[in-house]
């Protein structure tokens, strides 16, 4: 069992210490869709050797930074999470050789339509890092968030000074920066502008291929109209991908992916309860975070993505018999639950200040949403869709998650979204005020801080005030 | 004081309907207040019911009060809308008088100001599922699926059964309505118009309150009227604006003073209070069905998807042909802050009217419901009337030399 370590400092790079690598290479590798294995040495050599050259500004030792390692490694399988993470654009160019396509789509639905057609989904936050993976290749810190601001600049002037700044990283794809091959997005889940988004690359992007899964706001199961509505969009989904691809999706391939991608979801869910049920944290919240993410969209690959959650459920199993406690968490931490979409305060700056991140309603739910796995796999998908608890009315929505939350032993609830969200930002209050109501805690924060310098201090400001309130201490230095 | 006598009658009639409405249903009737143009009228009518559009614009305070109830960031008229709810539930007389609340979802905000309004007002409304694209088969499956519904929940909520025979007569009403307002359009655009773009506008806005059939009677009245004195009208050199984007609801006055104030005149729109309200609505035949296809049909709006090429998209190309069919010097695009679904599309409409068009004076006005902007907005509308101007009299001059 891995006792905390802390990563070495190198040129203001973090490293793994050597320490570790005995242990890791001791865990195998990974296996991947395809078959294709890669060993733990070459996962290794990848996340000490070359990420680091890569990708400067993921590795720095700057502990203000928010989007970057932890100071200390706590999981022997989270290396395998970053490799993932890190390798994403070779695995995507990989993948596009053997005839996959790379789709922009949005969070929330299952994954499974797009993994069973061969397409790559890529939500938009991890399409604004792989935008950032081409465009800051070998840049550190300060030149990444120059270069994320150029984007968001970029798209603001294209499209609205007013639109969400998650929208605004897509100038990356009207830039042709990333090889979008398609944009196949649902329509009207968590977000109302994504349709817009794909609306405007009509004008720079008339040569890309677009299509629009609509889920509409009214998908009430008990009209037999919906669902067939939306069951017909996820088949033309598919056919406009097999058109690019030049393939046909059958049944098979569909069920295939929604095997990998439940037990992906169900060993998500198994590690965040065991998470939850842990005395004091077991880790700190920068690894529950990723974990919701993950378990979202596989990082493009379901039985790579399965393995990795499966031992990081053993390794965390053993930290919680024993009582380990993460050091960067504090002992009295306030534990909050994330509400809204896209955006979360700063994992680190939570721990830092004496709080703890549990989840996110978001990535919960889509956690909960499994797919059948006999029948047609169309009807299947669409069924989860309509039992998504995030895409409820907002009442019944903030309901579910005070019930959540309190599963999970939250102190309080925490509300985020964008500056320039509407759909979000439209519920935000009345989220907070069924929580209060409820007896719990909440507050309302608007953030504007993907990248820009300014504003991540305001949101913490918040942010500890609100961890203060809920009796949150910051841990020991 | 207009010169039109049915013009004051319409006036009067709209001052009055409010206190006509609240007798109404001390007599038992029941109001249905909608918002959207996607709202099936025909179906309300038909089942007895008054239908009243209440959507309103313009007004400051709703829109701050809406702000604290959703968040600073949505669209102005969605705050507002929140606004007028959370504050004037009881006190405005067109909401106080309104049975049953209904809203569509072509606008997805509108999904969340019914989730608002059912948690602090205890409102709970009809909600009519539009989807993204009624072109496609399956979303028009969907829509024909939710209007039945939407009568099903209007039966529902007002204890009463649609006969055929009613719906019937309903879509012949509006039939009618609908040619009187698009015959009455033409005249406004005319060098010498008998009647203004404005006090159409404000005949359009009428519509939504009146008695429907009383309306239409003054619609016939007005048009005779109209007919009339249209040889005797005086011709109007003002520059010719196209008005297009994000809703202009009743209240919002700000930029129609200011355009008027710097010697413009409007003289064709794409406004869903205005022209779009009627334009290309055509119900075939008189059945629940026949409704939703003739809504299906119409002119899409902005909220709603389109990814075929610009060229292909009817929105864009409505608006080239309103430019040369109504002789328009100028476009001015007007979107409302955080009304994306307007704002996205600005610069691509931009380009797309600039293609067909030649240098087409273009001007988008984004603003929202202050005071605190109207000079800037009042600089920026009246040196665009001057560019239209100069640029009009340089295309007259060029055609004049090219004769000679």
């Amino acid at each position: 069992m891995l006792k905390d370590v802390t990563m070495e400092v190198r040129d203001g790079l973090f490293y793994f210490p050597k320490e570790l690598k005995g242990p890791f290479l001791e865990r195998g590798g990974l296996t991947f869709w395809d078959g294709r294995e890669v060993s733990a040495e070459e996962i290794w050599q990848f996340i000490n050797e070359e990420a680091p050259q890569l990708f400067p500004y993921f590795f720095t030792s700057d502990l203000s930074a928010t989007y970057r390692l932890p100071y200390h490694t706590e999981l022997l399988s989270s290396l395998k999470s970053y490799y993932l993470t890190l390798t994403r654009r070779q695995r995507t160019e990989a993948m596009k050789r053997e005839g996959w396509a790379l789709a922009l789509v949005n969070g929330g639905p299952p994954m499974d339509l797009y993994y069973g057609a061969r397409a790559i989904p890529m939500r938009p936050g991890p399409m604004a890092d792989l935008i950032m993976n081409y465009a800051a290749e070998k840049k550190k810190l300060q030149d990444h968030a120059a270069i994320l601001e150029g984007f968001y600049d970029d798209g603001a002037s294209r499209t609205a000074a007013d639109v969400c700044r998650l929208m605004r990283t897509h100038s990356g794809i009207r830039r042709r920066v990333v090889p979008v091959d398609i944009l196949a997005p649902y329509t009207a889940m968590r977000c109302s502008d994504m349709s817009y988004l794909v609306e405007w690359q009509r004008a720079d992007r008339p040569d890309l291929p677009k299509t629009l899964v609509d889920f509409p706001w009214d998908h009430d199961p008990a009209k037999p109209y919906t669902g067939k509505f939306v069951a017909q969009n996820l088949r033309d989904a598919v056919k406009r991908i097999d058109q690019l691809t030049g393939r046909q999706t059958t049944d098979e391939d569909l069920k295939r992916a929604i095997r990998w991608m439940n037990r992906v979801r169900k060993a998500g869910r198994k590690l965040l309860e065991l998470w939850w049920s842990a005395p004091q944290a077991p880790t700190c919240s920068k690894l529950v975070f990723d974990w919701g993410h993950n378990a979202h969209d596989a990082l493009c690959d379901p039985v790579a993505m399965a393995q990795v959650f499966e031992e990081t459920y053993e390794e965390l199993r053993e930290r919680v018999e024993h009582g380990i406690k993460s050091v960067e968490v504090s002992e009295h931490a306030a534990r909050f639950w994330v509400c809204g979409s896209c955006v979360a305060p700063s994992c680190f700056a939570v721990d830092a200040r004496g709080g703890a991140l549990l989840a996110r309603d978001d990535r919960w739910s889509s956690m909960l949403m499994d797919v059948d796995e006999e029948g047609d796999p169309y009807e299947n998908i669409t069924r989860s869709l309509q039992s998504s608890p995030y895409e409820q009315i907002a009442e019944k929505r903030a309901l579910w998650v005070v019930e959540e939350s309190r599963k999970a032993r939250a102190n309080g609830i925490l509300f985020a979204y964008h500056w320039g969200c509407n759909y979000q930002g439209a519920i935000s209050r009345v989220m907070c005020d069924v929580a209060k109501d409820a007896g719990v805690p909440s507050m309302n924060l608007e953030q504007d801080d993907l990248g820009r310098a300014t504003s991540p201090e305001q949101s913490m400001n918040r942010v500890s005030a609100f961890v203060e309130m809920l009796g949150g201490v910051p841990p020991q230095a | 004081m207009s010169t039109l006598k049915t013009l004051e009658t319409v006036r009067e009639a709209v001052r009055l309907r409010p206190e006509e409405v609240a007798q109404a249903r001390k007599r038992g009737e029941k109001v249905v207040g909608y918002f959207c143009l996607y709202t099936p009228e025909e179906i309300i009518d038909a089942l007895g019911l008054i239908p009243l559009r209440i959507c309103r614009g313009g007004n400051e305070q709703w829109m701050e009060v809406g702000g604290q109830y959703t968040s600073t960031k949505n669209c102005a008229y969605i705050r507002e809308m929140v606004g007028m709810f959370i504050d004037s539930k009881d006190k405005d007389p067109l909401l106080a008088n309104s049975d049953i609340i209904a809203l569509t979802t072509a606008d997805l905000e509108m999904g969340r100001v019914a989730e608002v309004i059912h948690y602090y007002c205890k409102i709970d409304p009809a909600v009519l599922g539009v989807p993204r694209s009624l072109e496609d088969p399956s979303g028009r499956d969907y829509f024909r699926g939710a209007v039945k519904d939407f009568a099903a929940d209007l039966e529902r909520r007002s204890g009463r059964k649609l006969e055929p025979r009613r719906l019937q007569e309903s879509v012949e009403l509006y039939r009618a309505i609908r040619r009187c307002l698009l015959e009455l359009y033409e005249f406004q655009a005319a060098e010498r118009p008998p009647i203004s773009w404005r006090e159409v506008f404000e005949v359009t806005e009428a519509g939504f309150y009146l008695d429907r059939r009383r309306y239409l009677d003054l619609l016939r009245k007005l048009l005779e009227e109209v007919r009339v004195q249209a040889p005797l009208a005086k011709r109007d050199e003002r520059a010719r604006v196209l008005l297009c984007g994000s809703i202009i609801a009743p209240g919002d006055t700000r930029l129609l003073d200011i355009i008027e104030e710097m010697g413009g005149r409007v003289v064709a729109d794409d406004l869903c209070t205005s022209r779009r309200f009627y334009q290309e609505l055509e119900v075939k035949e008189p059945t629940l069905e026949g409704i939703a296809e003739g809504y299906m049909d119409r002119l899409p709006s902005a909220h709603l998807v389109c990814l075929r090429p610009f060229d292909e998209d009817r929105r864009f190309v409505n608006m080239v042909n309103l430019a040369r069919n109504y002789r328009a010097e100028g476009m001015i695009y007007h979107t409302l802050r955080f009304c994306d679904a307007f704002s996205f599309k600005t610069q691509p409409i931009r380009r797309f009217v600039r293609e067909k068009l030649g240098s087409f004076p273009f001007l988008n006005i984004h603003t929202e419901y202050s005071s605190s902007d109207v000079e800037a907005v009042r600089t920026r509308v009246e040196s665009f009337l001057n560019i239209m101007t100069s640029a009009s009299e340089e295309r007259q001059e060029l055609a004049e030399a090219t004769r000679r």
